[in-house]
């Protein structure tokens, strides 16, 4: 019954945000070593070719193939959400968990700073946090990540509030369940629902985040195909070759609403009240 | 009135926090402001002077508070680029952010509303599946894409608007709002995927209330029942969530006039961060989510004048 129950509960959305996010895995993993062309390869003599039977895409102002770009973009969108998704839960998992499960002064004080970290603008701290660092892939992940911390935290720690008041909670510390087992096989498993839904939804938001980064010239550099980087470049040729600034714009959208339709069809499954 | 003052405290602590945060941060940015304003030719004495009058030789938390203090009296630094009061730099240009941000909210709300009332009324249709799609279809194409798509039709292919600048509003306001149009359009279409989806929701939860039932029952049209029970409630989180997405507009405004070279608090914070100025990147981040902050916590005083509810609970809590 209950099987039958949850069934009922896979919607077009978790169907249609699954199938786009896996097609975008594949494309990513083809993306690292079977692009129809070199990502990088320029070729002056067939710069701002229109799409075409040569180049699916068309060419850049490089002559390098858009199609192989965009494919080789997806690895670095995705890889990005992976990173910046993964510092903000494991990040936000263990202060949402330290504040809610000790509380006190040491729990007050890491959520007001969570708040203050919440009430920045998400792409400002992610541009001050790159301006600290320095542009670049790896630390443009790392401010994505630092940005997604304050709202896992939020999550852990409500989840771990309103579980450890639970009987059975209870009951394990009664029979002498030390904190890290409470933790480990009461709240972490009754808290991950929403965490999930969060990291779907996170994980389209760090490649929407990544791309503007890379616009800005803060995030990818080049000759590595960032989305974002690819429309910057776009914006200079685009009265000559329109495509330019068509595919990768496409891609962007498309992965991140994979995974909002992820995010959302997620919530459908595991909150029964949607 | 009691539910503000307390929340009052709570302002005053995460603006606090808000300045410590932004402090830290700065402080790991590379890059020495004596180096920047002399030049990497300059003697080590004249660094050593120069650091001294800035105050940079001293302790942090000496550095933190003295900076703390300026800002409390509206001084934010000087940059080190411009050689300007960095407040004065913002002044100049907030204008064309905020002229964004706020009008950006216009083509959110005029198109959101609607849709998202017909989605409501027209639940399980074809309609209410256009408009949820559509919805997630304004929340998935990032705004700066938005914004090339509009120059590519509007600017170079159609040729009726500006691709780019800004003219003030003092000098033309027609212009003004010809340069803003296809900015305003590009950060307004997602923020209207939000309130859409938002608007969608919390008509269908009105809908479902025992008063409203009531309301059918005493014969009233379904357009009355909708402009006099549903709306009212309907928007309630509709207006808080605008509030919260001004924050979302400030942000993306960094973006945004960077896509159409429009001399605003963005471009400006580019610019500070570009060229390693620390005083102006400090007072620029600040600012921002001071703003932000502030603006929250506006929207939390219209929420409680806009739901009583609120207030009467906490009036019973206190």
């Amino acid at each position: 019954m209950v099987a039958e129950r949850r069934w009922r509960h896979v919607s077009p959305l978790l169907v249609g945000g699954g199938v786009i996010v896996l097609a975008m895995a594949v494309v990513a993993m083809l993306g690292s070593f079977a692009t129809p062309h070199d990502p990088t390869a320029m070729d002056i003599a067939a710069r701002l070719q229109p799409p075409g039977a040569a180049h699916l895409f068309g060419t850049d102002q490089y002559g390098r193939d858009i199609l192989s770009r965009v494919m080789g973009g997806a690895g670095i969108a995705l890889s990005v959400g992976v990173v910046a998704v993964g510092i903000g839960l494991g990040g936000g998992m263990i202060i949402g968990a330290v504040a809610g499960f000790y509380g006190g002064l040491l729990g007050e004080a890491l959520m007001r700073l969570m708040d203050a970290l919440f009430a920045f603008p998400a792409i400002l701290l992610a541009i001050a946090v790159v301006g600290a660092l320095g542009p670049g892939h790896l630390n443009a992940m790392l401010a994505i990540g630092v940005v997604n911390v304050p709202v896992f935290a939020r999550l852990t720690r409500a989840s771990v509030l309103a579980v450890q008041q639970e009987g059975y909670v209870e009951a394990a510390r009664a029979v002498g369940g030390t904190d890290l087992h409470v933790l480990r096989r009461h709240i972490v498993p009754n808290g991950l629902a929403p965490l999930l839904m969060q990291a779907s939804v996170s994980f389209a938001t760090a490649i929407l985040a990544e791309a503007s980064l890379s616009y800005l010239g803060l995030g990818t550099q080049p000759p590595m195909p960032s989305w974002g980087k690819m429309l910057e470049e776009a914006r200079l040729f685009m009265d000559r070759g329109p495509w330019l600034a068509i595919f990768p714009g496409l891609a962007i959208a498309l992965t991140v609403l994979g995974f909002n339709f992820l995010g959302d069809g997620l919530r459908d499954y595991l909150d029964p009240r949607h | 009135m009691n539910y503000l003052w307390r929340r009052f405290p709570s302002l005053l602590l995460t603006l606090f926090l808000i300045s410590l945060v932004t402090f830290v941060v700065v402080q790991v940015v590379p890059g020495d402001p004596a180096q920047i304003i002399l030049g990497t030719e300059a003697p080590p004495e004249a660094l050593a002077d120069l650091r001294a009058q800035l105050g940079l030789d001293r302790p942090l938390p000496l550095q933190y508070l003295s900076w703390l203090t300026g800002v409390l009296r509206g001084d934010l630094g000087v940059s080190l680029r411009h050689g300007r009061p960095v407040a004065t730099l913002i002044a100049e240009r907030l204008p064309v952010t905020l002229s964004l941000a706020i009008l950006s909210l216009a083509p959110a709300v005029l198109l959101a509303v609607p849709l998202g009332i017909l989605a409501a009324t027209h639940q399980h249709s074809a309609l209410d599946y256009g408009v949820l799609l559509l919805a997630q279809a304004g929340l998935a194409l990032p705004s700066f894409w938005i914004g090339i798509l509009l120059i590519l039709l509007f600017a170079l292919s159609w040729r009726w608007l500006p691709s780019g600048g800004y003219v003030p509003w003092g000098e033309s306001p027609l212009e003004a709002l010809r340069s803003l149009a296809m900015p305003i359009l590009a950060l307004g279409l997602p923020v209207a995927g939000v309130l859409a989806r938002l608007v969608r929701a919390s008509m269908l939860e009105e809908l479902s209330r025992d008063h409203i039932r009531t309301a059918r029952a005493k014969g009233l049209s379904e357009t009355q029942i909708i402009v006099r029970h549903v709306l009212r409630n309907a928007l309630i989180p509709t207006v808080t969530l605008l509030g919260l997405q001004l924050g979302f507009l400030l942000g993306g405004s960094i973006v945004i006039e960077q896509v159409f070279a429009l001399p605003g608090v963005g471009r400006l914070v580019l610019f500070a961060i570009n060229n390693r100025d620390l005083p102006l990147i400090q007072g620029l981040v600040l600012f921002i989510a001071a703003l932000v902050v502030t603006i929250n916590f506006l929207v939390d005083m219209a929420y409680t004048w806009l739901d009583p509810r609120i207030s009467l609970e906490n009036k019973h809590g206190s």
